[in-house]
C-alpha cells in the first residue's frame, strides 16, 4: 500500500504563501501575487511529480494525490485568466495571462495523464516496419512545403483586401496596439489568428512573403495530419495517396498561400478527428485531452472552424448510438477528460463570447442566410418557397467541386474546384462511403469523414452567404482528397480481384501522379498568370505599388478611383503606408491648376472609367509622362499613370 | 496477366466506364443550365459496382484476416464495428 505524503502539503502551502507574498510585493497587485504563488506551486508540483524517483522522497508521494493538486492549480490559473480578462483593457499586456492559460492546460494534461516511466522503444524494429512510409511521407511534406512557399510573395499575385487587413492588424499586434489574444477583431475573426500571423512579419519584415509564410507552414502541416488520419481509417496506402493529393491540390495550395486563417480549418478538423480515432482505439487519456483541446482551439480560428466541435459531437453521437452501453462504459472517463480540456482551452474565448455576443457572432450573423434574412428575401423575389431556394443552394453546393464555379473573390477559379477525372473519382468515393456508412451501416470508421464533408457543405455552402464561396469550403479539401484516395483504392482492389498479375503499385502511382500533375498545372500554369483572385481593386493596387515605391515623396499621388475604390484600400495601406495621396472623388470639370504646389512632382492615377479626366490634368500640367498599366495575361487595362516631375 | 474473376472484371468495366463517361459528361455540362442526369446515373452505377464488390469481398473474406496483412496492402481494411478501433496502445498499424 502506498504511503501518504507527509512532505507535500507543507511544502505546497509554503510555496503558495511565499509566492503570494513575493508576487504582491513585486507587482503590488493581489492577482499577480496569486499568479506568482500558483507558478511557484506548479514548479514544486512538477518537482514532486518526479519525487518517486528521488531517493529521499521515494514512496512518499503518489500521482493519485498529486493530480488533485494539479487540477486545483489548473483551476486557480483558469480563474486568474478569466478574472484578468474581465479587468484588463484591450491594449494591456497579457503575457502573464497567456502563460497562466498555457500552464492551466499543461497541468490539466499532467493531471489526467501522469507521466510514466519511459519505455525504451526499439527504434530498429520500428524503422524496419515504418521506415519506408516515413521517408515517403517526409518527401511528400517537403514537396508540399516547396509548393506552398516558393515565390510566396509573387504567387498569388494579388494582395487582396482581407489579406491586407489581416497584415495591418498583425502589424498592430507587433506594435503593441493589440494585446488580447482572447478576443475578436476585424470581421469578428479571433485575434489569436493575428498573433500567430504576426511572427512572419517579425521574422522577415512587412513583406508579402512574410505575411503569408505562417499560413503556408500551417497548410504544410496539414499534409502529415491528413496522412495519419486517412491511414488510421483505411491503412497507410490510402493515407499516402491522401497526403499526395492534398499536397498538390490547387485549392489547398491557394489558401496555404493566403494571409487568412481559413487554411487552419482542415488542419484543426483533421487533428480533432485524428485524436478522436486515437482516443477510441487506444483508450489514451492524453488523446482524449487533446481531442477536447483541439475542438476548443478551433474556436480561435476562422469562423468556419466552429463546425469542428459540432462535427466531433456528430461523430461521438454516431459511435455512442451504435452501441450505447459499451461506448459509455469504455469511454465515459475519456469523454469527461475531453470535456474538461475543452473547457480549459476554450474558457477565455467563451468568456469573451458571453460578454460580447454580437462581436463574437458578427460574422455568423452576416453570412447566415437564415439570420440575415437573405433566404426569405430571395424566396420573395423569386416567388418561390424558402425550401425551393434551399434545395437550389444544396444543388449548387453539392456540385461546387464538379460542376459550378465558386463565386468568391479569394480564389476566383473560373471552373469547379476539381478537374473532371478527380471530380468523378471524388463523387464515386463520396457516394461509396456515404452509402456504406449511412445506409448499409458498414465501415463505421468512414463515418466521421462522411459527416465532415456533408456538414461542411451544408454549413459552408448551403447556409452561408449569398454566393457559394471557396474560403468557406477549404475545410473540405482534406475529406475531398480522402474520398478520391478511397475511390482509387477500392478500384484497385476490384482490379486485383478481376485480373491476376496486375502491376498494382505502378498503376496506382501513375494514377496519383496524373491527378497531381493535372492539379498543379491548373494552379501554376493556367490560373496563376491570369491574376484571377482578389478582385480588380486589389489587383490594381498590387500592380501600382511597386511602380510607385521609392518615388514618393517628393511625389504626391492624386488618385482618380472613386467611386469604385479609393486610395485607402487596405492593399495600398499595407504596401505603401507612407505615400502621400489624395483621392479626387468628384470628377474634374476644369483643369486642376491649383493641385500641385511648386517643387513637388505628382502621380495622377486614373482607373478605367475616369481616364477621360487625364485630358484636363494634361492641360493643367503639360509635359508629363503617360504610362498604361495592364494585366498582360487578360489584356485588361488596370490604370493610367500620368507622371509630372517636380517643377 | 490473366483473368481471375469474370464477374469482378465486369464490375471493373462498369466502374471505369462510369467514371470516364460520367466525368466527361459532367465536364461538358459546365456552364449549362441543366444538370447532366446521365452522368450522375453512370457515376451511380460505378458506386453500385464498388458496393457489390465490397459486399462480395466481405462474404468471401475469412473473418480473421490478420491486421498485419492489411499493413502490407495485401487486403482491404476490415469492415469494423466501433469496437474494432479498440486496438492496443502500441498498435503499429498507422505508420509513424
Amino acid at each position: 500500500m502506498q504511503k501518504r505524503f507527509p512532505l507535500i502539503i507543507p511544502l505546497f502551502l509554503f510555496a503558495f504563501v511565499f509566492g503570494a507574498l513575493l508576487g504582491r510585493r513585486w507587482k503590488g497587485d493581489l492577482a499577480d501575487g496569486v499568479l506568482t504563488a500558483v507558478a511557484l506551486a506548479t514548479i514544486i508540483l512538477i518537482i514532486i511529480s518526479y519525487g518517486e524517483r528521488l531517493r529521499p522522497w521515494r514512496g512518499q508521494v503518489s500521482w493519485y494525490h498529486a493530480r488533485g493538486f494539479a487540477f486545483a492549480i489548473a483551476g486557480l490559473l483558469l480563474g486568474y485568466v478569466l478574472q484578468q480578462q474581465l479587468v484588463l483593457g484591450g491594449n494591456q499586456d497579457r503575457t502573464a495571462v497567456v502563460a497562466a492559460w498555457v500552464m492551466a492546460f499543461g497541468l490539466y494534461a499532467l493531471g489526467v495523464a501522469p507521466p510514466r516511466r519511459p519505455t525504451r522503444p526499439d527504434w530498429r524494429a520500428w524503422w524496419q516496419v515504418h521506415g519506408r512510409t516515413t521517408l515517403v511521407l517526409a518527401a511528400i511534406t517537403v514537396i508540399a512545403l516547396v509548393l506552398r512557399v516558393a515565390q510566396l510573395g509573387e504567387i498569388p499575385f494579388t494582395l487582396d483586401g482581407d489579406e491586407a487587413n489581416f497584415a495591418l492588424e498583425s502589424l498592430g499586434v507587433l506594435r503593441g496596439q493589440m494585446r488580447d489574444p482572447f478576443a475578436v477583431a476585424l470581421h469578428s475573426q479571433p485575434t489569436m489568428s493575428l498573433f500567430y500571423s504576426s511572427w512572419g512579419i517579425s521574422l522577415l519584415g512587412p513583406t508579402l512573403a512574410a505575411i503569408r509564410l505562417p499560413w503556408a507552414i500551417l497548410g504544410t502541416l496539414t499534409i502529415p495530419v491528413a496522412f495519419w488520419l486517412a491511414a488510421r481509417i483505411k491503412g497507410p496506402i490510402v493515407g499516402l495517396i491522401t497526403a499526395v493529393l492534398l499536397a498538390t491540390y490547387h485549392f489547398h495550395i491557394q489558401f496555404s498561400r493566403h494571409n487568412l486563417n481559413n487554411i487552419g480549418d482542415p488542419l484543426w478538423a483533421g487533428l480533432a478527428l485524428l485524436f478522436f480515432y486515437r482516443a477510441l482505439a487506444r483508450h489514451s487519456r492524453l488523446d482524449w485531452a487533446f481531442f477536447g483541446a483541439v475542438n476548443a482551439w478551433a474556436l480561435y480560428g476562422y469562423t468556419g472552424a466552429r463546425l469542428i466541435p459540432v462535427l466531433s459531437l456528430i461523430a461521438l453521437g454516431y459511435y455512442a448510438l451504435s452501441d450505447y452501453t459499451r461506448f459509455w462504459q469504455q469511454h465515459r472517463l475519456g469523454l469527461l477528460i475531453a470535456l474538461g480540456a475543452f473547457i480549459v482551452v476554450a474558457a477565455p474565448i467563451l468568456e469573451y463570447g458571453l460578454r460580447f455576443p454580437n462581436d463574437f457572432n458578427d460574422r455568423v450573423r452576416i453570412t447566415d442566410i437564415f439570420e440575415s434574412g437573405w433566404l426569405l428575401r430571395v424566396a420573395a423575389v423569386r416567388g418561390t418557397s424558402a425550401l425551393d431556394v434551399l434545395l437550389d443552394r444544396f444543388r449548387l453546393g453539392l456540385l461546387v467541386f464538379n460542376l459550378y464555379p465558386e463565386g468568391g473573390g479569394f480564389y476566383g477559379l473560373p471552373q469547379p474546384l476539381l478537374d473532371p477525372f478527380a471530380g468523378a473519382l471524388f463523387l464515386v468515393g463520396l457516394g461509396f462511403a456515404t452509402v456504406r456508412t449511412l445506409i448499409l451501416r458498414k465501415d463505421p470508421q468512414l463515418f466521421p469523414m462522411v459527416a465532415w464533408w456533408w456538414s461542411g457543405i451544408i454549413t459552408g455552402a448551403v447556409f452561408s452567404g449569398a454566393e457559394i464561396q471557396s474560403q468557406r469550403l477549404i475545410t473540405l479539401a482534406l475529406p475531398v482528397c480522402f474520398f478520391i484516395a478511397l475511390a482509387l483504392w477500392q478500384i484497385l482492389q476490384l482490379a486485383r480481384r478481376a485480373v491476376a498479375g496486375l502491376p498494382q503499385r505502378e498503376l496506382l502511382t501513375a494514377g496519383v501522379i496524373l491527378l497531381s500533375v493535372s492539379s498543379l498545372y491548373i494552379y501554376f500554369v493556367d490560373y496563376t498568370p491570369r491574376h484571377l483572385g482578389g478582385g480588380i481593386a486589389a489587383e490594381t493596387m498590387t500592380t501600382l505599388a511597386p511602380i510607385l515605391k521609392g518615388r514618393t515623396p517628393p511625389y504626391h499621388v492624386y488618385f482618380f478611383g472613386a467611386p469604385r475604390f479609393t486610395w485607402n484600400f487596405p492593399t495600398m495601406q499595407f504596401l505603401l503606408p507612407n505615400a502621400q495621396a489624395t483621392d479626387i472623388v468628384q470628377p474634374l470639370t476644369a483643369p486642376p491648376t491649383d493641385l500641385l504646389p511648386p517643387g513637388q512632382g505628382a502621380f495622377f492615377i486614373f482607373i478605367p472609367g475616369r481616364v477621360d479626366e487625364l485630358r484636363l490634368v494634361r492641360r493643367a500640367f503639360p509635359g508629363g509622362e503617360v504610362q498604361e498599366v495592364f494585366n498582360s495575361a487578360r489584356q485588361e487595362e488596370l490604370a493610367v499613370i500620368y507622371t509630372v516631375p517636380p517643377r | 496477366m490473366k483473368i481471375r474473376n469474370w464477374f469482378a472484371l465486369d464490375l471493373l468495366a462498369i466502374v471505369l466506364g462510369g467514371l470516364a463517361i460520367g466525368g466527361w459528361l459532367i465536364w461538358s455540362a459546365i456552364g449549362e443550365s441543366s444538370l447532366p442526369g446521365e452522368a450522375f446515373m453512370l457515376l451511380g452505377l460505378a458506386v453500385l459496382a464498388l458496393l457489390i464488390d465490397a459486399r462480395n469481398e466481405e462474404r468471401a473474406q475469412a473473418p480473421s484476416e490478420s491486421v498485419d496483412a492489411l499493413e502490407q496492402g495485401k487486403g482491404e481494411a476490415p469492415t469494423c464495428s466501433p469496437s474494432a478501433f479498440d486496438r492496443p496502445a502500441d498498435s503499429t498499424r498507422t505508420g509513424p
